[in-house]
């Protein structure tokens, strides 16, 4: 006969496994909606560097969102895979540095975007 | 699938400590930074859901600074100038926004792993008021947009 305490254990520990992976795939595709939002901001500068003909400032900080937002997709991509590893090793799957630096590229696109706006008044 | 520390140490360059077990934070091989010496590890699946609040909270910094531009750009009113009193601050609040969220997710994580109660803020409100004071605003500069026709 199966040992009951057995079968809830493992019962258990297969819906931690399962909470653990969808919870992983929708971290992932938080990670992607955040690289899209910085993609649409950086059309948005585009529009207003062109407008205010400020070309030689705008389009360099345009190119370096789109990068930023590029970056932003592959990490997600990257954590995929490497959280289903980090799991399965009982590591912590916490990134502080990852998430810093995307604040600090928000901020750098909210101080963009202020500065270009004040421009084309 | 185990890798031995030596090996995952060279493989995997990020923030994850390259090898750990969920009670001796000071393994050697482990990557060490603030956050994670702290306490002990908890459930993966909470740092999954912190990690996406805070990316909730930055996409919506992202969403404002966005909707700022937007107006900025795309809103034509009769009144030159007044749609900088919308555009300019939604482009600050998502700026200032972006700078707490980070903080916001340290304290979040700092208290799963000392297993202590999650912190409470007043962001949440505060992004409430900011936002019906925006929308009053943008009611304002309709009605005077109507009656100036």
């Amino acid at each position: 006969m199966n040992d009951p305490t057995k079968d809830a254990a493992a019962e258990s520990s297969l819906s931690k496994r399962i909470g653990a992976g969808l919870a992983n795939e929708r971290t992932v595709l938080a990670w992607t909606r955040s690289a899209l939002s910085l993609a649409a901001i950086a059309g948005l500068i585009a529009h207003a560097a062109t407008d205010a003909h400020a070309y030689a400032i705008g389009y360099p900080l345009v190119v370096l969102l789109l990068v930023g937002a590029l970056l932003t997709w592959r990490y997600g991509s990257h954590i995929y895979t490497d959280n289903r590893r980090a799991v399965a090793a009982g590591e912590p799957v916490a990134r502080p540095r990852a998430l810093k630096l995307l604040a600090a590229l928000t901020t750098t696109s909210g101080a963009i975007a202020l500065t270009i706006t004040v421009i084309s008044i | 699938v185990s890798a031995t520390p030596a090996e995952s140490g060279t493989t995997e360059p990020h923030d994850a400590p390259a090898s750990a077990t969920r009670t001796v934070n000071d393994k050697p091989g482990r990557r060490r930074n603030a956050i994670t010496d702290v306490g002990t590890d908890p459930d993966p699946r909470f740092t999954l859901a912190n990690e996406r609040t805070f990316l909730a909270w930055n996409r919506t910094a992202l969403a404002l600074i966005a909707g700022g531009l937007a107006v900025a750009q795309f809103l034509k009113l009769g009144l030159g100038g007044a749609r900088l009193i919308l555009a300019l601050p939604l482009i600050a609040l998502g700026a200032a926004m972006s700078l707490s969220s980070y903080r916001r997710w340290e304290r979040n994580e700092r208290a799963l792993r000392l297993k202590q109660p999650l912190p409470t803020s007043a962001l949440p409100r505060m992004l409430a008021y900011a936002i019906v004071l925006v929308a009053i605003a943008a009611t304002a500069l309709a009605v005077v947009e109507y009656a100036s026709r």
